[in-house]
């Protein structure tokens, strides 16, 4: 595409699932401090495409390059995968407290002592939920055990973070809040991501650029403003228009 | 009733007076049962996990078997670990029948299949896509597995307290293997078993108070592990 | 902690010490309590370990035939000398004797008391009172069937007959709350008779003694067989230090001696 520093390179991303085809997308990139929302009907093959590139699936073939480093997705991506992380659309945390769960990707890496209470507390401020540091996470609201799964992310400083339907379990008036604080934390940092979302509110505020899926098939990608004002496919029309 | 109370009694007048041959014995129910219990944790956790985490062909019918295992009769496995072990069978050249190896060895076979079908169910009810959440927070295969298991420590304890309970409290098979050889391989339920046939009731009902006791410590250890918070 | 563990319980012998010698022996005999008087004296003596099984006389039999037991402890003479017939066992000396007595309810409704144990079993059968047998093959069981072929009697699958399959306490107990009749050992009797509601009602019939002979294992049946240890326990179980150590055995318990040693010139008849 442009010639910026592309911070993800994919080519030929083929899946294939009980003999169906559930993704084939042959060219993808993602500069740098860029979030890219991936949008399309339910079975597009979004999930699919964000599980491949977190390392968290093999795909039957493809070939990617993260800052400009070859990675073999077949192989043992543990080193790649701790550059990156993944948010899912259930918030997936562990039965301790908040800050346990904040912890955990950091001890996975290591770290320990003060260096560690240091860094959870930082990703707890930059989420609005210090005060709920020694709550049990079985106590936790919809939106408040998003955000800590979104402290839990943040904390580890990935340079990559990719969020499936991060919004679908909140209300609306979580949705509109935690979406500010999640734009100005990827900001913040510099983060570049990749979201999938069914909410076109969503996708405006924070998307640099979308891609649109179908069948696994790419069919339309641009700026938001691109997409709005021409549609290639129906979806995007009834996405945009609506 | 007041048979009851004479065994209270003794038991009391066993525990108090340290006497060493109730001591010897009770160590060594506590030593074989313990053991047996960690031996069958490493098992059957560790292979209840990998059984739970994998995809293979015919995985239904392990799961099956494992949990037929639970159902098996203690003395039937004692039978099955004689056969083994006798002179005429193929171990009968290491001599361990009648020594408290072999009631260890009778002990993890009982309750290896309870730990294990308990640690498949508690992995598989763990939320499928946690595995994916772990390693997307950048965890290696072992980190992932180990997380799993601090996960799922409520049920995993509570499995390792029912292999505990279960062979803590065998007889027939610990009798089969062990012999009951004074000093030696006697212990708290065999003891029992021929303290009643000795017609010495208030000593039998002693040995199993002092059984429960011992149950009763070692599990309540359990449960407050089983119970505290993740450490920080 | 699991390596100490593992030390304790593994804990080999010393390459020098000698190999254990297994002992298939009776229940009655262990919970005589006699064995925890004389093994522990032999192991320190001999040096070598003793690994005693309480098992019934008849699958004390089947081991020794197989090889897994060195020296078998028993009270089932014919059994035993079919044992001996066939070549399994390599010497059998007697070692001590005792003897059965018959008992029942105090209102004995057979009315069985005082008599000889052939006319006891026959007033049984006709009267068809309740006996418990235990049907376990042990020494105990044997000596029962022998007493009802010499009444040419054959109680089985009769209604007033219970077999119980089960030891010599137990089936005790059953026939004390049932208000049975029972054959049992001396030793077993004395030791449970303060939590039974029965008497003795036949004793001292030349049919009712009750002989234990240790009977050592055939080396040729099995390489693992020791043979040299079960020589040793089977010398001293017939020593004049055992045989006195049995002579006196039970007579603080009980006001009188348990068992009577082989060596003894007649065998005594033991009243009460």
């Amino acid at each position: 595409m442009i010639g910026n520093a592309a911070m993800l390179e994919l080519e030929g991303l083929f899946v294939k699932r009980g003999g169906k085809r559930v993704l084939d997308l042959p060219l993808l990139t993602l500069a740098e401090n860029e979030t890219l929302a991936v949008i399309g009907p339910n079975g597009a093959g979004k999930s699919t495409l964000l599980l491949s590139i977190a390392g968290l699936l093999s795909p039957d073939s493809g070939r990617l390059r993260f800052k400009g480093k070859a990675i073999d997705l077949s192989g043992n991506t543990t080193a790649y995968r701790r550059r990156l992380t993944m948010v899912f659309q259930d918030p997936l945390l562990f039965d301790c407290t908040v800050e346990e769960n904040v912890a955990t990707g950091l001890r996975i890496r290591g770290i320990g002592g003060k260096e560690l209470h240091r860094q959870v507390d930082l990703a707890l401020e930059r989420f609005k939920i210090t005060h709920l540091g020694r709550r049990s996470a079985r106590a936790l609201s919809g939106g408040e055990a998003q955000r800590v799964a979104l402290a839990r992310a943040f904390a580890l400083q990935p340079e990559l973070v990719l969020m499936d339907e991060p919004f679908n379990a909140l209300d609306p008036l979580a949705r509109r809040v935690l979406v500010d604080d999640l734009a100005h934390n990827l900001h913040l940092a510099g983060t570049a991501a990749i979201i999938t979302s069914h909410d076109r509110d969503k996708v405006q505020r924070l998307a640099n650029r979308v891609l649109v899926l179908d069948k696994g098939r790419p069919v339309q990608y641009g700026t938001v403003d691109e997409l709005q004002q021409k549609a290639h496919h129906p979806f995007v029309a009834a996405f945009f228009g609506g | 009733m007041e048979l009851l109370f004479d065994g209270i009694a003794t038991a009391w007048r066993l525990l108090i007076s340290l006497d060493r041959e109730v001591l010897s014995i009770t160590l060594l129910s506590l030593k074989v049962s313990a053991l047996a219990t960690l031996i069958s944790m490493l098992i059957g956790v560790l292979g209840g996990t990998a059984i739970a985490l994998s995809r293979f062909p015919g995985k239904r019918l392990v799961v099956s078997l494992v949990n037929t295992g639970m159902g098996v009769p203690p003395v039937v496995a004692g039978l099955f670990v004689t056969i083994m072990l006798w002179r005429s069978g193929p171990f009968g050249q290491f001599e361990i029948l009648y020594t408290p190896t072999a009631i260890v060895i009778a002990q993890t076979f009982i309750a290896t299949p309870l730990v294990m079908g308990i640690s498949v169910a508690a992995i598989q009810n763990l939320p499928p896509a946690l595995r994916l959440q772990i390693l997307a927070l950048g965890a290696s295969r072992l980190q992932m597995v180990w997380l799993l298991l601090l996960e799922a420590r409520l049920p995993l304890m509570a499995a390792i307290m029912a292999g505990f309970g279960g062979v803590v409290s065998e007889v027939g098979a610990s009798m089969m293997v062990g012999g009951n050889i004074k000093g030696y391989t006697r212990v708290l339920t065999t003891a029992t078993v021929m303290e009643s046939g000795r017609g010495n009731f208030d000593t039998a009902l002693a040995l199993g108070l002092i059984l429960l006791v011992l149950s009763f410590g070692v599990n309540y250890l359990l449960t407050v592990i089983q119970q505290r918070q993740r450490p920080r | 902690m699991v390596a100490a563990l593992l030390a304790l319980l593994l804990t080999v012998p010393a390459v020098a010490a000698p190999r254990p010698v297994i002992l298939a022996t009776t229940t009655s005999i262990q919970d005589a309590g006699l064995l925890d008087l004389l093994i522990p004296l032999f192991e320190r003596q001999s040096g070598y370990r003793v690994k005693t099984v309480a098992v019934g006389s008849g699958q004390a039999i089947v081991m020794g035939r197989r090889g897994e037991a060195d020296l078998l402890l028993a009270h089932a003479p014919r059994d035993e000398q079919e044992f001996m017939t066939k070549g399994f066992g390599s010497r059998r000396r007697p070692v001590m004797q005792n003897d059965f007595v018959l008992v029942g309810p105090p209102g004995d409704p057979a009315q069985v008391r005082g008599q000889p144990i052939t006319e006891a079993l026959q007033r049984i059968s006709r009267t068809q009172a309740l006996f418990l047998s235990r049907s376990d093959h042990s020494g105990t069981h044997t000596k029962e069937l022998e007493l009802w072929q010499k009444a040419a009697l054959s109680p089985e699958g009769r209604r007033w007959y219970q077999e119980t399959g089960m030891g010599m306490g137990q089936t005790l107990s059953i026939a004390s709350e049932k208000k049975g009749y029972t054959l049992t050992d001396r030793g077993t009797w004395l030791a449970l008779r303060k939590n039974l509601a029965l008497e003795i009602l036949v004793q001292g019939d030349a049919g009712l003694i009750n002989s234990y002979h240790a009977i050592e294992v055939n080396p040729a049946l099995s390489p693992r067989i020791n043979a040299a240890g079960a020589r040793v326990l089977a010398d001293f179980l017939v020593s004049g230090q055992a045989q006195e150590l049995i002579r006196n055995f039970g007579v603080s318990r009980y006001g009188l001696p348990l068992f009577v040693p082989a060596g003894a010139a007649a065998p005594l008849r033991m009243r009460k």
